[in-house]
Parts: structure tokens; sequence; C-alpha cells
């Protein structure tokens, strides 16, 4: 029976969304097929590491009796031996398991960047979803969107900034801004998902303001134009070479002036149905579009996912501007929000099967990067 | 939306129009509480702006135990950063109560005011206040032998068992005991806006005799009781509400 480590929680603002991504997502599937053994390891927000059975139950967040919980536990011990080994303490009655796929469920900083996946690699062990660069790029909004523009991917015009940028002369930026792009405009931390300290401002007033928010979550700030005439949707997509795209998937808004996270995950959104997945007033899927225009977007997705070579899982976001029938890239989200299984299921595809096909991804880039050659011989040390 | 006040993440609903009015909402609420309020002056065309108070809502907590100081200064920041100046202010419940207190610092000026359910009087309590303080002092002492989260356990009981506010947010227990330990019944007087108070005579929280108090304290101000109603006033007669307070609005 293959051992699956699912990681979950960390040092993200997005903390308490990856919990239900990993609980109802990951963790109760891979259990329902009673093919694998399935580890939890939670990332408390201090970032100690925790593996105990007690962490899979959402009863244990909810109720808050995960820091009683923790502090009774031992941090978790890594070792390199053969992949992956995992132990609670170093004595000789501690817990030990050799892992063979790693699940991770972080949204966010220190997981879904790219962070975990470097961990990973040097261990030497399987795991679900995109790699080190792929992660970072997507994570990345000023770089993904360099990355589209040098690959000739329409995205919507926008400029950036560094904390200390602003700082030094708010002004020098604020005229910049107002002499090269067209309002309204969205202010956006560069490395959050889940639209966390996201602004849309039509004013210089709110502008210095949004962007100051930004500025808390993060270091560098994307400013960016609206898209007129605009049709949000996204694109869930799986596997490796041959990406498989689900159903293109629009938000549907309502009262918040854009998809914020209240609207994503509070406001009747995901916690419209208990598990934490889309309810119907949060989007429509398939996307109700005109023929021709879905297959433009589904087009510029599966583009979007080979170009940034993202593997296993990941979501694209894009903007359409309805009245000139364009299709603008916007964003990526490699591990998306319970794994986006609401939209996979109405495609066909149970959350079962879903899961165990990210499996399948993970062994197959696994095994594809163990067949290269990682050594090469050379006489360098014979000259010291 | 959010926004960004003495580095707290604040969260607020805004609906702009040429005459502003400002929500606050009481303890252990938030700006969607006030909803039925927000959605009612829009539709009669006013602007309003509602915000989660520090610690409640979508709003980060505040960083060290406030008192009703700390949210009138914290109110005054947060409309000098969205630059917005309300001609009218609507407190329900602690809101009120911090309506009042901004008001008597000068922080706010509206012309003006309305008290729902407002809370500020502390002394109506007293007796019960102590007695209790002293039940809590007494069983805090008993209790000391026992394990920690059975302590704990009795604790919610009693608490829960009193009906007290303490637990609604129990990440924000000193900030609750520091904002009911300030009676406002002196500060009142300073209040200079045209006010407007309504309670509801079920309403055992803040009875009908705090709003009297104000009434008394606050020049001009008149009250309106309203028969059956408890203490949320806004969920149990709302078209009453909506109407007695455009009613004051448009004089």
């Amino acid at each position: 029976m293959k051992r699956i480590l699912v990681v979950f929680g960390g040092r993200s603002v997005e903390h308490d969304v990856s919990i239900i991504t990993a609980i109802n997502s990951i963790i109760k599937p891979l259990r329902l097929t009673k093919k694998y053994q399935v580890e939890p390891l939670y990332i408390a927000k201090d970032g100690r590491w925790y593996w105990d059975e007690a962490l899979s139950n959402i009863e244990t967040y909810s109720s808050g009796k995960i820091d009683s919980l923790i502090k009774k536990l031992k941090p978790v011990n890594l070792s390199f031996e053969n992949g992956l080994v995992i132990s609670n303490g170093k004595s000789f009655n501690s817990k030990k398991a050799q892992i063979d796929i790693v699940f991770p469920a972080l949204h966010g900083t220190y997981g879904e960047d790219g962070d975990l996946m470097g961990l990973l690699e040097m261990a030497g062990v399987a795991y679900v979803g995109c790699g080190v660069a792929a992660s970072a790029i997507a994570m990345d909004k000023v770089i993904a969107k360099q990355l589209a523009i040098a690959n000739k991917i329409p995205t919507s015009n926008f400029l950036f900034y560094r904390s200390k940028d602003y700082k030094d002369n708010p002004v020098t930026v604020l005229n910049e801004i107002n002499t090269h792009l067209n309002w309204p405009l969205f202010v956006k931390p560069t490395h959050l998902g889940s639209s966390i300290g996201i602004s849309r401002v039509s004013s210089n007033d709110e502008l210095g303001n949004a962007i100051e928010l930004a500025f808390h979550y993060d270091d560098l700030v994307v400013v960016e134009e609206e898209v007129s005439n605009l049709i949000e949707v996204t694109l869930p997509i799986i596997g490796n070479e041959t990406p498989e795209p689900a159903y293109l998937e629009k938000p549907t808004l309502q009262k918040a002036d854009f998809f914020d996270f209240d609207a994503k995950y509070l406001r009747g959104g995901k916690k419209g149905s208990k598990n934490g997945q889309a309810s119907s007033s949060y989007s429509e899927v398939p996307a109700q579009l005109p023929k021709k225009l879905y297959k433009a977007a589904e087009e510029l997705g599966v583009n979007v996912y080979k170009t940034f070579g993202l593997s296993g899982i990941a979501r694209v976001d894009m903007l359409i501007d309805s009245k000139l029938n364009k299709v603008y890239f916007n964003e990526i989200n490699p591990l998306p929000g319970s794994l986006y299984s609401h939209n996979f299921q109405k495609f066909g595809l149970s959350n079962v099967e879903l899961v165990e096909k990210l499996l399948f991804f993970a062994m197959e880039k696994f095994e594809q990067k163990n067949k290269l050659n990682s050594s090469f011989s050379t006489n360098y040390l014979k000259q010291f | 939306m959010k926004i960004l006040v003495d580095d707290l993440v604040i969260n607020y609903s805004l609906s702009k129009a040429k005459k502003m009015v400002m929500l606050l909402h009481g303890w252990g609420d938030s700006s969607d509480g006030l909803r039925i309020i927000f959605d009612g002056l829009t539709e009669k065309g006013y602007g309003v702006l509602s915000l989660d108070l520090p610690g409640f809502g979508s709003s980060d907590n505040p960083k060290t135990a406030w008192g009703l100081t700390e949210y009138a200064k914290f109110v005054d920041e947060f409309l000098k950063k969205i630059k917005i100046m309300p001609f009218a202010v609507i407190g329900h419940s602690n809101g009120g109560a911090i309506a009042i207190k901004a008001s008597s610092m000068g922080l706010i000026k509206p012309a003006k005011l309305i008290l729902i359910a407002s809370a500020g009087i502390r002394s109506n309590y007293n007796l019960r206040n102590k007695t209790i303080r002293l039940v809590a002092k007494s069983g805090k002492m008993l209790t000391q032998v026992l394990p920690r989260s059975t302590r704990k356990k009795i604790q919610r009981l009693f608490y829960d068992k009193i009906g007290s506010d303490l637990l609604i947010k129990e990440d924000l227990v000193e900030t609750f005991k520091k904002v009911v330990s300030e009676d406002l019944t002196s500060q009142a007087r300073l209040v200079t806006a045209d006010t407007l108070l309504i309670y509801g005579d079920k309403d055992m929280a803040t009875p009908v005799s705090y709003g009297k108090i104000f009434e008394n304290s606050i020049k001009g101000s008149r009250m309106l009781v309203l028969p059956d109603v408890g203490h949320f006033v806004h969920l149990d007669e709302p078209d009453r509400l909506i109407k007695e307070i455009v009613g004051f609005l448009n004089v």
C-alpha cells in the first residue's frame, strides 16, 4: 500500500483555506479508495510541522482544539533516506514512515510558490503538482506577466513597484501610474493568491490606500489596468505533457466589486456547500460563452499551461473583453483551492478519480525525471 | 473592500452618494449585521459607509487591549484615511457607545446622530456586576486545583449562564473589560449633534432606562421606544426602523 503524505496549513495568509483543501478534497477521497495509507502533515502558522491522525479531522480546527493538540505533539523530523522519511521524535519508540508520494495542499507562501517543491526535489520523493520553477513563476504575478508577454500571450497593461520605491517617492509612483495606465486599476500583492490584498480603484486617493494595503502583504506590488467589458473566467487543467482542461468556469459577481477573498470563501461562496467547494451562486460551470470565445479562452489556458511548464494540476485565470472578444491571461494558481473538484465533478471526474489521477501524474513525472542522467564523469578532481 | 488603518487591515462596505451615513456595529457583530440598514438607506438615496471595527468581522484585531477612547480615535483615523465626512452616524449597542465617545472627544462632528440600543451606561447594573465579580473571583479561587481544561469549561458555563458578552470574542477579553469599564453619562453631555435615541422595550442588554439617561444628558435629543422589540432593533422591526431613521435624517 502506497503511503501518501498530505502537507497542509503553512506559513501563509491562506493557511485556513489549505486545511479545507487538504481534509475535504484530498484526505477524504484518498481514504475512500482504501488503496493508500494517508498521513496528514500539518504545518502550524509558526512553521512547525506536526504529524498525527487527529490532524485530519476538521473539528480539530473548527473547535479551536488545534492549539492544545499541537502543544502535546512533538514536531516532525525529516530525513532523506531513499526518499523522504518522517518521524515524530528521536526516541526508540517514535513513529516513523517512509513516504512514497507527497500531496502538497499548501496555498500561497512557503508551499505553493515552489519552496516546498524544492525540499521534495532534494529528498528525491514523488510529489503531486507543479515543479519548483513553474510554481515560483506562477506565484509571481510580475514574472508570469513578463513571461506571457515574451511568448506573445496577451495580458493587461501593468506596472510594478517595490516597497522602497513607493516609500521613497510616492508622488513619482502615482504620477507614473497616471501617465501610463488607464483607470480603473487593480492593485495586487505580487505573490499572494485567494485575492488577498487586492483592490479595485478608480481615484488617486483610493490608489494610494490600495498600494499601502498591498504592501502590507508583499514587498512587490502590481498595478494593472482593468479589462473593459469584463468577463472573468478560469480554467482548471490537469496533466503533464498532455494537458487535460476541465470546464471553463465563470465566477458570478454579486455585491462585491470584484471577486475578493470574502466573496470566494465566506459570503455564500465556497462556504455555500459544507465541503468548502463552490456553490451554484459562486460560479457558472461551464461558462456560458459564444462557442468561438469559449474555444479561444480554452486554447489560451492550455497554451499558458504548456508555456509555463505546469504539471499535475493548475488553474489558469483569464479576462475577456466581451466587446472585442479578446482573451487576456491574468494569473495562474498552481494549487487551486479544494482542487476545483466541483468543476472536475461536473466534467465527469469524481473527487476520488481526480486525486488518483493526480497521484498517477506525480509518479509519471517522477519516473520521467529519474530516467535523466544526473551524473557526469570528468577528471576535474584529479588535478588537485 | 479593505484598507490599512494604523497598521490594521480594516474591512468596510461603501456606497457613495452626496449625503453619507456611517454605521457602527455592536460588540460581537460586524458590518454584515447592519446590512438591513445599509440596504435600506442606500435604497433611499443615501451613501452608506459601514465598517468592521477592529476585532470583528474581517478586520484585524487591535494589537493591544482597546477601550472606547482607542475605538473613537480609530474611527477618526479611518474617516481621515478614506476622506469621507459623514453627515450622520448610526451606532448600534457598543457602536453607539463609540459614537458618543468620539462625539464627546470632538473627533466626529456629524449633524445627526442615531443611537440604537446604545450601550455606555454602566452604573445601573452596579450591584449585579459586583455580585457577578464576587462569584467569579470566588469561583476562580475554588477551581484553582482543577485541571486547566476543566477550569475553562466551568468558566464558560458560568459566563454563558449570566449572559455575558465576554465569550462572544474570547480573544478580545481584555478589550471587552476595558470597553465596559467606562460609563458615558457625563460624556454624553458633550454631544452636540441632533440626536435620536431608539430602544426596544424588551431589551435586556441595554434597557430603556439607559436611553432615558442619554436623553437627559444629550441636549435636544429625543427618544423613541419601540414596543415588543429587543436589543437587535434592526432585526425585530427593520421596516419601522428604516422609516424612523429616514424621517429623522430628512428633517
